[in-house]
């Protein structure tokens, strides 16, 4: 594919996931509460037409470039995420040879640009969710980055082409049975959903995007679902096997497989409750970020 | 063609809820039509559900000024709004949603002119912030503006002992999941609470859920109205626990259930109950979490009591229900999970009395236990005790984990 094509189907699959993650959400709510959904298809374009329908507002001095950079800068990252991921053994928008390198500094960053969304803002519910974020987010981290570095141990690089090609006789979420799980916390975590949604939740009216609204707005809640895509893809690439498949050309392979990841995302994100930003803080650092260090050690042993 | 989508979607709606609408809100919720916003910036209107204290109107303007262009107020029920346009208010009993849908569609298209400002659009005194984007200069640490109570020097955390700057701040009486009317003056350092002080206090129990109780007093009264009353109440205090911790569709279930109960249909609570402990309700609440003494719980009376292993129950005396072997439920924790449990239990045990007795009468004036804390003078225990060295987030789940009643006497400032 020439880099235009490629950068169309980026551009493409972005988008048209996001939109698949807003019927999902859309559809998966009126589920649980026995209702019949409402416009399922076409709810997420009114709702953006809304956002871009209202008024940009300000809040009493605010660090206007920061507050303004920072959905922008969150998308971008979500987006970079995405580029890594081949959609076929030879159509990758960014062939990099440290991708997973790349991929850790998407989710520090990620880290950087939430906490400036609710800091920027100037208000006391914005700088709660901020500080929460990066209690949560610190530690997640450091979770993903043990479970990527044991998928890269089998393909000895860290190039994602050649992680996933390094599955071509076995998926790694057969061999490294807890990689995939843990990593899907890391897609809850990053564009904060659920029982993770810690920087933006209703309890504090909103977090970091409490005092934001018309296209700033649009543009942050589209970064989230982005960032969740890019979740989806890596997950999907790299413990699914991408675009490997019989019988269907690469590229579907690889959107079925985030689609399929995605589905499981947003159901996490509708079933479980959330627990206080402490408890989950002691959860992280007491159980999951030992379980992640065992499976890096067992996938070493493996790779040996 | 951007208007035409806009004025498809839910009606982004804000509420402030005033005095003995709540029940009237929660239908109106389970419209598909309305999207209930947990901030103001997020919504076109504002609307503004039964009365309001006259000391909540300032609190209201500045929600109303938060609403970013085209906005609108609607004014269900409030006689304040009586002088504005029709297309602005309904009464009481009306279903508002479709002059809301109608009101919206008009702010969108520009046929109805968004409202101005209340208050003046300037900063209370100027910015004195010196840097190149406005942040740094005397008088400016920790983010708290000019203008405003100076933060205090950095002073141990309660939690950790790190150094930090506390700020404080008001938070109420229209916050979401906030009990309505309550006004705090908290502090805070991080999102751990240093101490909180009552500036207004909550509204008392609603109206809706009086209405069997107070007729009883009057005249023989079928006791399936009053346990279909117990039920919903307990449901919606449900509802908002379900909220807090990130289950908002299971909420929707809640208070879904509520109003089916209130217009007298069977409904079972055992499924909403099972997919709630599925994912992890009990689990998000921490044990031991918003404990109360023996001497508090009851001095509080009602579930809070039960809840902390007390079977004192009204209707444990009184000849109608001792036919149908009524025993109290309770738990013996005292903690958030107990009231929440109890609140359950009490809900289904409501429901067992409606179905064994249907047509079962309580002859006037007996004495019927009330879904809520007793209505008895103010306990000397504040609630503001109870909530020094929580996060935010246990902060909201405690203070919900009480009924308004029980909040009234705890934080029993009179209003003006």
């Amino acid at each position: 594919m020439t880099p235009i094509v490629l950068t169309v189907a980026w551009v493409a699959f972005l988008l048209g996931m996001a939109w698949y993650i807003a019927v999902l959400d859309g559809l998966w709510s009126a589920a649980r509460e026995g209702r019949p959904p409402r416009a399922p298809l076409a709810n997420p374009l009114y709702r953006c037409a809304t956002m871009l329908r209202q008024q940009s507002n300000l809040t009493e001095a605010p660090d206007l470039l920061n507050w303004r950079l920072a959905p922008a800068l969150y998308a971008g990252l979500a987006g970079t995420g995405v580029a890594l991921v081949p959609f076929s053994g030879a159509s990758v928008l960014a062939d990099l040879e440290v991708g997973i390198v790349w991929w850790g500094a998407v989710e520090a960053l990620t880290v950087v640009v939430v906490f400036l969304h609710g800091w920027s803002a100037n208000s006391q519910l914005g700088l709660i969710g901020a500080y929460r974020y990066v209690a949560i987010g610190l530690p997640v981290m450091l979770i993903s980055m043990f479970v990527l570095i044991a998928a890269a141990l089998p393909a000895e690089s860290l190039a994602v082409p050649k992680i996933i090609e390094s599955q071509r006789e076995l998926w790694n979420v057969i061999r490294q049975p807890l990689g995939l799980p843990l990593f899907l916390l890391l897609g809850l975590s990053l564009s904060f959903r659920g029982p993770f949604n810690y920087a933006d939740s209703a309890d504090i009216a909103g977090g970091t995007a409490a005092e934001v609204s018309g296209a700033p707005r649009l543009v942050w809640e589209f970064a989230r679902l982005a960032m969740l895509t890019a979740v989806a893809t890596v997950a999907a690439s790299v413990f699914l096997g991408g675009y490997l498949g019989p019988w269907l050309p690469g590229p579907v392979w690889l959107v079925l497989k985030t689609a399929a990841v995605l589905l499981a995302l947003v159901g996490l994100s509708h079933q479980l409750a959330r627990i206080s930003p402490s408890r989950m803080m002691t959860l992280i650092w007491t159980v999951l970020l030992p379980l992640s260090f065992v499976h890096l050690v067992w996938a070493g042993v493996l790779a040996l | 063609m951007l208007e035409r989508l806009a004025a498809r979607a839910p009606v982004p709606l804000f509420v402030a809820m005033g005095r003995d609408r709540a029940p009237a809100v929660e239908r109106l919720l389970q419209s598909a039509d309305i999207d209930v916003t947990a901030t103001p910036r997020h919504a076109s209107i504002l609307l503004v559900a039964g009365r309001v204290r006259d000391s909540d109107q300032a609190y209201l303007d500045r929600i109303h000024d938060q609403l970013p262009h085209p906005r609108a107020t609607f004014w269900w029920g409030d006689e304040q709004g009586d002088d504005v346009d029709e297309a602005q208010r309904a009464a009481s009993f009306d279903d508002p949603v479709i002059s809301l849908r109608a009101l919206y569609r008009n702010l969108i298209s520009g046929a109805h002119a968004s409202e101005t400002h209340r208050l003046p659009d300037e900063p209370p005194a100027p910015w004195r912030g010196k840097g190149d984007h406005g942040q740094g200069g005397e008088g400016m640490m920790g983010g708290v503006p000019y203008g405003r109570m100076m933060p205090m020097p950095p002073t141990p955390d309660i939690r950790d002992g790190l150094a930090l700057d506390v700020y404080t701040t008001q938070i109420g009486p229209f916050m979401p999941y906030w009990p309505a009317g309550l006004v705090l003056e908290v502090t805070f350092q991080g999102d751990v609470i240093q101490s909180a002080e009552v500036v207004q206090p909550p509204y008392p129990p609603r109206d809706v859920d009086r209405v069997p109780f107070d007729r009883l007093l009057h005249e023989t009264t079928a006791l399936a109205q009053i346990e279909r009353a117990r039920a919903a109440h307990h449901l919606v205090c449900i509802a908002r626990l379900l909220s807090l911790v990130g289950l908002p569709t299971l909420s929707r279930r809640a208070q879904i259930l509520a109003a089916r109960v209130r217009a007298n249909e069977t409904i079972a609570i055992a499924p909403l109950r099972k997919a709630a402990a599925r994912s992890g309700l009990t689990a998000a609440l921490a044990p031991g979490l918003g404990r109360i003494d023996d001497r508090l719980a009851r001095e509080l009376g009602g579930p809070a009591q039960r809840a902390a292993g007390h079977a004192i129950d009204d209707r444990s005396d009184n000849p109608m229900y001792k036919r149908l072997d009524f025993t109290p439920v309770t738990q013996t924790q005292s903690d958030c999970r107990a009231r929440l449990a109890q609140w359950f239990d009490e809900a289904e045990q409501a429901l067992a009395l409606v179905s064994a007795a249907p047509d079962a009468m309580i002859g006037q004036g007996a004495l019927v236990e009330a879904p809520w804390a007793l209505r008895a003078p103010p306990v000397d225990y504040r609630l503001t005790e109870l909530l020094p060295g929580l996060e935010w987030s246990e902060a909201l789940l405690v203070l919900n984990s009480f009924d308004s009643a029980a909040l009234c006497r705890m934080a029993p400032l009179e209003a003006p």
